[in-house]
């Protein structure tokens, strides 16, 4: 459980709002006097025995809300917590699932979505008929609140099928006033591969619709993403596996309201030959243009590893030519995560690894995904799994979790991107 | 499976950095040198990395399945083959009794196979191997140090690993543990460890 989070402009780590400049890349078009203003980071130290996560929404009074999971001696919790208007610090965690329900072990944060007082959380729960032979499945579950967080109904289930399979590695995702969206990984056809599946939920997460399959051949360990455009379309990442090994990523859109979808678009054309698990997700955001951006990890043709962005102006019928994000020389770029205002700004966020460092670095771009600043270190010590999420004001929050002893830190940090007028505008066909 | 050699040649420029360096080498198929005599084809042949000397592994101390604690230091004098996986890795799961095939066919007093995850289900890894009908050690790695230090990136990762610790070998992906050109890698490299 959380020891409490300690607010560092308290401390006096650092100061209220200081404006730190991000120097923007010279080489690029954004304007070079552009500065972003990194506020205040919260830090929350949690003497458990695992903590995965976080995950991270803001909306836009600014408000920003996490969801983790801890395992301490033998018991998992889902918590979520959020940071109240009149407050400097995060609110009280509160447990998302019920003290009779196992949340299975998991690799990956439990996703989140805050809709005004509404907040969905998905997550596993250790399959109700696992059993010796089958001991690797969960249900996929979602929790919902309407009270801002404070209190969580119970959870529903959201795969339709009853096989004891995992059913792992989603995301969820929801537009202002509209249904609420979840894709997921899961084997229930007992192929080699398993599928990628979508469902939603129309009556604010009470109950979730039908299971729609959206393509086969999924790579196993690669958790799904979701966006929605200003015109409704839908759009689902994953990664495919081709013949041969080939893993790419690919998206693709349905336009009927998610009850069918395109066949899957290859975004950047990797030929990344892999025969394991990378076990490294896509991050999709959409501006209000309807201009789809695309951050993801391959190691290419020549296994360089590597963080590339691209877009697509025709709603991911064809995409640009992938950028790379990366530029250290010294450590390996890792675990990618995206966001999007409705004006293009974009913000990416990832790991920088070595075998003696692990650090989150962030890189912004004010021109609809044009140019990028120079990347900034964000974390102090071993940061991973970073999250980012952006407000329409151009508000970005940032967590990650850092491993220390003897517990592990979860780190917030706002980011306040300059509200001019964003660049690159292009009429999207 | 593709080497990594263009990887790692295209940051010859900034090897001086060590941790670029640890990193590349722990990843090259390619890194062109060689001490133990143990020839590049019998790495060649299962398609594992060959690690250039001088490498050593950074001591650890992982609980095991069992309740045990397992240290590095307790693999001292043996080969070592370290695989890294996980639940949700289906090619993990697939190339575990390859493995255990692979410890039954040799000497337990000169070869030891550990396995590692950072997943910690302890109960339904005991009841997956179980049912295999296997027993293979697994350690866990609360803290994904050791994950880290071994720059694991892709699972199943394997680590081959010198009688006094020094990496030998690495492999990214599954591999055929129990085939003719896995055992003779093994062999050899005990041999030559005389």
């Amino acid at each position: 459980m959380m020891q409490g989070w300690e607010n560092h402009v308290r401390r006096g780590c650092v100061p209220v709002m200081v404006s730190v400049a991000l120097v923007v890349s010279s080489a690029g078009a954004v304007s070079p006097e552009a500065a972003i203003t990194f506020g205040p980071k919260l830090v929350s130290t949690h003497n458990v025995r695992n903590l995965v996560g976080p995950s991270v929404q803001i909306d836009n009074r600014g408000v920003i809300s996490l969801a983790w999971m801890e395992e301490d001696k033998d018991t998992r919790t889902v918590f979520y917590a959020r940071t109240e208007p009149a407050s400097d610090g995060l609110g009280l965690p509160v447990k998302v699932n019920r003290p009779e329900e196992s949340p299975y072990s998991r690799q990956e944060a439990p996703a989140l979505v805050v809709n005004g007082d509404n907040v969905f959380i998905s997550w596993a729960l250790t399959h109700p008929k696992i059993s010796p032979d089958k001991p690797f499945a969960n249900e996929l579950r979602l929790s919902r609140s309407s009270d801002g967080g404070r209190t969580f109904a119970p959870s529903v289930l959201v795969n339709d099928d009853d096989q004891v399979i995992p059913h792992s590695f989603d995301a969820l995702h929801s537009s202002p006033n509209g249904p609420l969206y979840i894709s997921w990984i899961d084997g229930r056809e007992g192929k080699k591969e398993p599928a990628t599946f979508v469902a939603q939920s129309t009556d604010d997460g009470q109950t979730v619709g039908r299971n729609v399959k959206l393509d086969e051949n999924t790579c196993v360990c690669c958790r799904t993403a979701l966006a929605t455009g200003p015109d409704g379309t839908i759009y689902v990442a994953w990664r495919k596996i081709l013949p041969g090994d080939v893993r790419e990523t690919v998206v693709a859109r349905s336009t009927d309201g998610g009850h069918s979808f395109s066949p899957p678009v290859i975004v950047g054309q990797d030929g990344w030959v892999f025969p394991g698990c990378p076990h490294r997700p896509a991050s999709l955001g959409v501006d209000r243009q309807g201009r789809l951006y695309v951050a993801w990890y391959t190691e290419g043709a020549d296994e360089t590893p590597a963080i590339y962005l691209a877009y697509s102006d025709d709603r991911g019928q064809t995409f640009s030519s992938k950028q790379k994000l990366n530029v250290s020389k010294g450590t390996f770029p890792d675990h990618p995560q995206m966001a999007v205002d409705p004006a293009g700004r974009v913000i990416v966020v990832w790991e920088e690894q070595s075998p003696v460092r692990r650090e989150v670095v962030v890189r912004l771009s004010l021109d609809r995904g044009r140019t990028f600043t120079v990347p900034r270190k964000l974390n102090e010590k071993k940061g991973q799994s970073p999250a980012v999420a952006m407000n329409a004001q151009g508000l970005a929050a940032l967590a990650w979790m850092e491993h220390a002893m003897p517990g592990h830190k979860l780190v917030v940090q706002t980011l306040q991107l300059p509200t001019a007028a964003v660049t690159g505008n292009h009429a999207v066909q | 499976m593709p080497s990594s050699k263009a990887g790692c040649r295209g940051r010859q420029g900034v090897s001086a950095m060590v941790a670029l360096l640890v990193g590349c080498l722990l990843w090259s198929e390619a890194v062109p040198i060689r001490a133990w005599a143990a020839g590049s084809e019998a790495f060649a042949a299962l398609k594992m990395s060959r690690l250039p000397d001088g490498m050593a592994m950074v001591p650890f101390e992982l609980r095991a399945l069992d309740g045990s604690v397992v240290r590095s230091g307790d693999l001292s004098g043996k080969i070592v083959l370290m695989n890294f996986w996980a639940t949700w890795c289906g090619p993990c799961k697939e190339e575990m009794p390859a493995l255990a095939r692979l410890q039954r066919r040799l000497d337990p007093d000169r070869f030891a196979l550990v396995t590692i995850t950072t997943d910690l289900q302890h109960q339904a890894i005991a009841q997956f191997l179980a049912r295999l009908g296997i027993a293979l050690p697994v350690l866990f790695d609360r803290d994904q140090e050791v994950s880290r230090q071994f720059m694991v990136r892709g699972l199943p990762t394997t680590v081959l690993i010198g009688p006094y610790g020094m990496l030998l070998g690495r492999a990214v992906g599954p591999r055929a543990w129990d085939s003719p050109e896995a055992v003779a890698l093994m062999r050899e490299v005990m041999e030559e460890s005389r």
